[in-house]
């Protein structure tokens, strides 16, 4: 696996050490960064904030992003990523607790990669994310920095 | 009532009775004054031709005059009271209007607090139970050697309960997204919906033998998908209560209830207490324990609700030991 970066954004602490658990597991070796609400997630993609140093760091490979977040939804995140000339082709798959059809189809509406719900049985879970983590940070090709819209 | 008082009755007979006793009586009294006054007036006969003829004219003159102001009066009357009735008709009207939005919008409330209820049950429950059970597995996983048997037994149980947990979760998710959404009505062939969900479960438990005697061509008016989760709930209800008998019947086809139409789906498997049905409906009420029959108790209250959402009526009877029978309805009285 090339030396890219995942960037988790969730709140939950267990379901957080959990999911790390899951991908060390499955040998994904890459650099894994975590931020806990949407807010946080914004900042770290533009570098802006608390992640000022950031504004010329490289995009993370993919962004596993929860829905139900503090600050802001993962779905507003979503949208506002999709608005920016420098991450709208950032890969992003919805990784939430929620099976709701609306929840999916208003993900996909607003440009999400992919829509993953996260299993309640932790077999099926660490299966889960083993897969995310191998298909998105080895198998898949993403664009390296999304060229400037104007 | 605060709104306007009804307006007054008019009776036509009486107003016209009225009309022509006033000219009556007028012209009793002008027959009767206008000949003793020309009488004591005028003493001369030859004057007496012109002057009972000028009496004659000036009568006509003066009962033409009240009778058009009698009869404007009355038209006048008429008029206003047709006003006054379609004035009270336009406010009833509006004050139904706006009963109507107001249990629409009370509604529309009720059903975004449930949305919400449900969306909150579905993201925020799930998370701590991932957790436990996660956690419950790492522990399994990193400490084996150190775990003994009893240790490991424990967290079989959290685990076990973890999952329990999570079917009531699921359960409680089905049972709001159940009748959710618009209901959409067409014809459902419930026989065809009955044998499929039947096979499925035969595919499921090769082992067990039941007999399925199913009417064909059930046709019934209602949202598909809503009935198919009320058909697979019973179908299924009479499966696993038909279990441990050697000759398990399950039964679908049509009836009456109530004198309406109606489908049942019945079974001669385990049944229940009728003194408990009650509470049959009820969500998360069961009538079995969970060593007699595993489950939790929403899969009835679903039927109900998109039973009642379509305007259908469900009774259950049963005799213990004997079978359970379910009857429904589709449709509203009046209409069906």
């Amino acid at each position: 696996m090339r030396n890219r970066t995942l960037l988790l954004v969730e709140d939950d602490a267990q379901d957080e050490a959990l999911t790390l658990r899951a991908l060390a597991k499955a040998g994904v070796g890459n650099r894994i960064d975590v931020v806990r609400d949407g807010q946080q997630a914004l900042d770290y993609l533009f570098g802006e904030g608390e992640f000022a140093e950031r504004v010329s760091a490289s995009l993370p490979a993919v962004v596993l992003l929860d829905i139900g977040l503090p600050k802001l939804s993962g779905l507003d995140v979503l949208t506002r990523l999709r608005a920016h000339p420098r991450t709208r082709l950032l890969p992003v798959v919805i990784l939430t607790s929620s099976d709701e059809p609306e929840d999916l189809l208003r993900s996909y509406e607003n440009g999400a990669n992919s829509f993953v719900p996260k299993p309640v049985d932790f077999a099926e879970f660490a299966q889960t994310v083993a897969s995310l983590g191998v298909y998105w940070m080895a198998t898949n090709d993403p664009v390296e920095s999304a060229p400037d819209g104007c | 009532m605060t709104g306007p008082t009804r307006p007054g009755q008019l009776r036509t007979s009486t107003a016209a009775l009225r009309i022509v006793l006033v000219y009556t009586i007028v012209a009793i009294a002008w027959i009767a004054l206008s000949d003793l006054a020309v009488d004591a007036l005028f003493n001369n006969p030859a004057h007496l031709v012109w002057v009972n003829m000028l009496k004659g004219w000036l009568f006509v003159l003066v009962t033409a005059g009240l009778l058009y102001g009698l009869i404007t009066r009355l038209v006048s009357r008429i008029k206003q009271l047709a006003a006054e009735r379609e004035a009270l008709e336009i406010e009833q009207q509006a004050r139904l209007e706006r009963r109507v939005a107001q249990r629409t919008a009370e509604l529309q409330a009720a059903n975004e607090e449930l949305n919400s209820f449900a969306y909150a049950v579905s993201h925020d429950l799930r998370a701590p139970l991932r957790a436990m059970n996660g956690f419950s597995e790492a522990l399994i996983e990193d400490h084996h050697a150190e775990l003994d048997p009893a240790a490991r037994g424990h967290l079989d149980q959290i685990r076990a309960a973890s999952a329990r947990m999570h079917a009531l979760i699921d359960g409680l998710l089905a049972l709001s997204r159940a009748t959710r959404g618009d209901l959409d009505r067409s014809r459902v062939n419930l026989s065809e919906i009955v044998s499929r969900q039947l096979e499925d479960l035969q595919i499921q438990e090769p082992e067990r033998t039941v007999e399925a005697i199913i009417e064909p061509n059930v046709v019934v008016e209602g949202d598909q998908r809503m009935l198919e989760a009320v058909t697979a709930n019973l179908v299924h209800n009479a499966w696993k209560y038909s279990a441990g008998l050697e000759r398990a019947v399950i039964r679908f086809g049509t009836t009456q209830l109530d004198g309406q139409t109606a489908v049942y789906i019945e079974d001669n498997g385990a049944g229940f207490d009728m003194r408990h049905a009650a509470a049959l409906f009820k969500p998360f009420q069961r009538l079995h324990r969970q060593d007699e029959f595993p489950g939790i108790g929403i899969g009835l209250a679903t039927v109900q609700r998109i039973i009642h959402r379509h305007g259908g009526d469900v009774i259950g009877e049963a005799r213990r030991n004997e079978g359970a029978r379910f009857v429904f309805t589709t449709c509203p009285r009046e209409s069906g």
